[in-house]
């Protein structure tokens, strides 16, 4: 069953009371949340998602929820509940869904160390797997989006999971988070994207979420083998440019960007290892969208004619 | 007289390498970093590996592999190396 087969008071009932289990990529998520804001956002951007039914076991446990006191009725706030605990400061009741967004990928950043993830993007086509490993601002999630709506396949906007046994490229397609002028960029760029409400004040500025296409969630349990790895730079007015990384400084790049490197040891170090030599290395600098996109085609169908 | 000073990887420590041309990816079990080296610290860290080496010995090494003068440039860029690695927690100074 997916998200869509509810409606959407029947979707409200759930999430308010026992709550949901949602699937996405390799994890379940029990979420709960009376907040209408999360509710509509949740509805239109999760739409393809699997729901499962009478799930006893979950990987997470969130629930969003209004502290109680005074901050329910001024300036009211949203507090993110894991597992009964509160990780973070409460943020502006405004900002309940990307609240939602950015703690999920908390939670599986800083517990699914069966994977070593990657702060990337990571996009596939016909086999292809690139790996955009780049911090805020650097154009990563305008590129990944602009991609997705070109015909590549999004495997995650935000949080590259590769597995340490078989070194394949994990799914986790779940909405895209773009920040400012990049919302309007793609908005112009792929006006059958569907977007979930701008989130203006947030610390990242004004944000907003892209659904995930609807072939990249059905195809969630395809796995894939890493082939190259894309260091982006957005930069005004720039030409397209692509040239080779060397895999030494592309190493550290990867272990700089990667949330549990360190914490996995000797396995971190010998899995990235392995990514490094199995894929192509570079740094790709552009300005337009629809050239870098032309780019990554060429990439992959240079690869694939290779093979 | 006194022995001159030596230096020698810290012998508890594994370290994990890994080479791609002239770029050698180091990871220190002990401390859990990761270290990038170039060939010119690469062959120095390789050498303390093995046994311990002072100034003069490393210098002589490196003027026969790069073929360089054994001069006092060489010296100094070995002993601002020795430091580096020193401060990283991968090698010690003996006596």
């Amino acid at each position: 069953m997916k998200i869509s087969d509810l409606s959407l008071t029947n979707l409200k009932q759930r999430l308010g009371t026992s709550g949901i289990y949602l699937h996405t990529g390799p994890f379940v998520t029990h979420l709960q949340s009376k907040i209408p804001s999360i509710l509509n956002n949740f509805a239109l951007l999760y739409a393809n998602n699997t729901l499962l039914d009478n799930e006893e076991f979950a990987d997470f446990h969130i629930n969003l929820a209004t502290p109680r006191g005074l901050r329910r009725w001024y300036r009211s706030q949203v507090m993110f509940h894991f597992d009964d605990q509160v990780p973070f400061k409460p943020l502006p009741y405004q900002q309940a869904f990307p609240m939602m967004e950015w703690g999920l990928n908390w939670c599986i950043s800083n517990h699914a160390h069966q994977y070593l993830i990657l702060h990337s993007a990571v996009v596939e086509k016909d086999g292809f797997a690139a790996i955009l490993p780049a911090p805020p601002g650097s154009g990563k999630s305008t590129l990944c989006a602009g991609l997705v709506n070109r015909g590549w396949r999004l495997l995650s906007d935000e949080l590259g999971l590769i597995s340490l046994d078989q070194l394949e490229l994990v799914p986790l397609a779940r909405p895209v988070n773009l920040k400012n002028e990049s919302i309007e960029v793609i908005k112009k760029f792929a006006p059958q994207a569907i977007f979930s409400d701008d989130f203006a004040d947030t610390n990242k500025g004004t944000v907003a979420l892209m659904q995930a296409p609807v072939t990249s969630v059905a195809r969630s349990n395809e796995l894939v083998k890493p082939a190259c790895i894309v260091i982006p730079k957005y930069r005004p007015n720039a030409a397209t440019h692509l040239e080779h990384e060397s895999k030494g400084h592309m190493f550290m790049h990867v272990a700089d960007s990667a949330f549990n490197y360190s914490l996995l040891g000797l396995t971190g170090f010998e899995t990235l290892v392995k990514l490094i030599d199995r894929c192509d290395c570079y740094t790709f600098t552009y300005s337009k969208l629809q050239e870098a996109i032309e780019t990554f085609d060429e990439l992959a169908t240079v690869n694939n004619t290779i093979c | 007289m006194s022995e001159p000073v030596k230096w020698r990887v810290i012998s508890v420590f594994t370290l994990h390498w890994c080479s791609w041309g002239d770029e050698h990816v180091v990871y220190n079990a002990g401390s859990g970093d990761t270290h990038l080296f170039n060939d010119f610290a690469a062959l120095i860290l390789r050498t303390l590996q093995e046994k311990a080496a002072t100034l003069e010995e490393l210098s002589q090494l490196c003027a026969t592999s790069f073929k360089q003068d054994e001069d006092e440039e060489l010296n100094a860029q070995l002993n601002e190396l020795l430091l580096e690695l020193d401060r990283l927690g991968v090698i010690e100074r003996i006596h």
